[in-house]
């Protein structure tokens, strides 16, 4: 009873108006990549945008976020920092979707992070489905996250001469009141959206040759694949692929200490288990040194241990890893690989 | 590299210069509106540079510049016997740098493109980085070296930390930045192997990585040059590419291994 039908025009018109108001942030392009940024208006958007250089998760675990900041004269005071500024996140994908979910039930429900709960609740988040597939490279509908069901407050569907909106949230309730010329959705809308979702699973061709339920249980048996050797010889450690993974979320707390040598702020950063130095601990000995180790532990993070700790899929099928790695390391093949013949070594 | 380095009270910093463009040198002096707090943590003890005193009593050396004499690596040799801590500043002093493409070829060839008939008046030997002749206790890297990195390295010596300076490659930086990779610009690119701290500053301009700053900690050198075959760059290319900036450890001396730490 709340979902809506707006006219593309009127979309428009809406996304203008919010743009005025608000800080929205929505897929651009740049050449042959697309980014999230902050746009003045709907013009500024590029619709046909594939997965975007660094996933929409960035609003809510910025790659260099404070923490606090500190000082000591007489005293020391320590101030915790939280970014509590509105934002629309418009044009979220669904396989981004699964990925704030997947982040929600870390930062939020299990962690209790502070930090990650005030960008959160700051976010609104529009999606658009996805009716075909973006390129060589996706895999979501293997991975079950072509369908969006949550993480989303508004999730739009192309149906031609306008959207079909779909309310996920009470905050996105009350954005429908941002949508003018929307109208409520009736049965013949909801009968074309049964049609149009008909078509889409029709149109992602399977690309794995694994069911993506039986991915863990692929991993789990594939523990001594020479396939992580060859992979560990190719693997340029450069973090393209943890860097893009929406569902990434390791990070390194730094100082940033001011030339008073009295005050400063301490930063969380991006990291990455395919570096070297991740898996280093203080005594200067690394458990997880060798290169294919490295690989092997962040394709079994993905597939197999995220999955078996929160019931959701760890790797959401958005292809970004495999779209930004320069040595080819796909995850489409290295699960088809894994399910095929054992692997010769080079 | 960065152990049991004693702490600094208001050391008595003496900047030096080899062979290089003194770039780095004017990097600091760049630092408009940090030198004033900068002065009160440090003096400057020798700084041709920048002032016309000096001070042979000095607790922490910098040294700019890459080997290219034999009085080089004497005067080195002082340094090191002088000073507490010695750290060099810029790709001439480590990896090598610019002065380091003499090594690409004869040594006595280049004397004498350079010095012409008075060559024999500028006795020269092949290109070493600073560490291949004294200790170095931290590198501040880049061509020239990054502002921000100079005054977080002089901030930790103060406090007794270890510098902080990546063991990644350039590709984390530049990746985090949403830049169009080279590659994909249908460029070639050293930053998979070269260590980071730069933020990534000429791929984020438009242009690559040329590898100043030196081998990350973990460089997959065979599988980037796979792939840079790949790409239709010749051996000869590959390796002019290296000796650019990485002259010592890819030229005539042969390679070596990173700094550690």
């Amino acid at each position: 009873m709340f979902d809506r039908v707006i006219g593309k025009s009127d979309l428009t018109d809406s996304l203008d108006n919010l743009a005025e108001r608000y800080r929205v942030v929505a897929p651009v392009s740049e050449g042959t990549r697309y980014r999230f940024a902050e746009i003045d208006g709907a013009r500024d958007l590029d619709e046909g945008y594939i997965p975007t250089a660094l996933p929409p998760t960035k609003y809510l675990r910025p790659p260099r976020e404070n923490l606090i900041t500190f000082a000591w004269d007489d005293e020391i005071q320590v101030e915790p920092v939280f970014d509590q500024s509105d934002f629309i996140l418009f044009g979220v994908r669904p396989c981004d979707l699964h990925a704030i979910r997947l982040l929600d039930e870390i930062f939020d429900r299990e962690k209790d992070d502070g930090h990650y709960q005030a960008r959160r609740l700051g976010a609104s988040i529009i999606g658009v489905e996805c009716l075909e597939p973006c390129d060589e490279h996706c895999f979501c509908h293997a991975m079950g996250t072509l369908e969006a069901a949550a993480g989303f407050d508004l999730l739009l569907t192309d149906a031609g001469d306008g959207y079909y909106v779909r309310v996920g949230t009470d905050k996105g309730r009350q954005l429908l009141t941002e949508l003018s010329g929307a109208r409520e959705a009736v049965y013949e809308d909801r009968r074309r959206l049964r049609k149009i979702h008909a078509r889409r699973d029709q149109a992602f061709e399977p690309r794995l040759d694994v069911e993506g339920s039986q991915i863990p249980a692929l991993l789990a048996d594939s523990n001594d694949s020479l396939l992580w050797d060859v992979l560990g010889e190719k693997c340029l450690s450069c973090g393209a692929c943890t860097n893009a993974c929406p569902t990434c979320f390791c990070f390194d707390v730094l100082d940033d200490l001011g030339l008073d040598l009295k005050s400063g702020t301490r930063y969380r950063t991006w990291d990455s288990c395919q570096l070297e130095e991740f898996a280093m601990v203080g005594t200067g000995e690394s458990f997880r040194q060798p290169r294919d180790m490295r690989v092997k532990h962040r394709f079994n993070h993905k597939g197999r241990y995220l999955v078996e700790r929160y019931g959701m899929p760890g790797c959401v099928g958005c292809g970004r890893c495999g779209r930004d790695c320069l040595v080819g390391i796909d995850p489409i093949g290295v699960f088809n690989q894994l399910k095929g013949q054992p692997v010769e070594r080079r | 590299m960065y152990e049991n380095l004693p702490a600094l009270k208001k050391p008595r910093v003496a900047v030096f210069e080899l062979a290089s463009c003194a770039g780095c040198q004017l990097q600091i002096l760049n630092l408009e509106d940090e030198l004033v707090d900068v002065l009160q943590l440090i003096e400057f003890a020798y700084f041709k540079e920048a002032m016309s005193n000096t001070s042979e009593d000095y607790d922490l050396a910098l040294i700019e510049g890459a080997v290219t004499r034999a009085s080089d690596e004497q005067k080195l040799l002082e340094i090191r016997e002088k000073a507490a801590i010695v750290g060099t500043i810029g790709s001439c002093a480590y990896p090598v740098g610019i002065p380091g493409l003499k090594n690409s070829g004869d040594v006595e060839a280049a004397s004498e493109l350079v010095y012409g008939a008075k060559a024999a008046l500028f006795p020269s030997v092949p290109v070493k980085p600073v560490d291949a002749v004294i200790d170095v206790d931290f590198h501040v890297l880049g061509c020239p070296i990054e502002k921000d990195e100079f005054l977080h390295t002089l901030t930790a010596l103060l406090i007794g930390k270890k510098p902080p300076i990546p063991p990644y490659s350039v590709c984390v930086e530049c990746r985090m930045k949403e830049n169009v990779c080279a590659f994909d610009r249908g460029e070639t690119c050293l930053g998979a192997v070269t260590r980071a701290g730069c933020g990534a500053l000429c791929p984020t301009y438009g242009s690559r990585c040329y590898g100043c700053r030196g081998p990350a900690d973990d460089p997959n050198e065979p599988s980037l040059e796979a792939l840079l075959e790949k790409r239709g760059k010749t051996p000869e290319q590959i390796a002019a590419d290296y000796a650019l900036y990485n002259g010592y450890r890819e030229g005539t001396a042969g390679r070596r291994e990173a700094p550690d730490g």
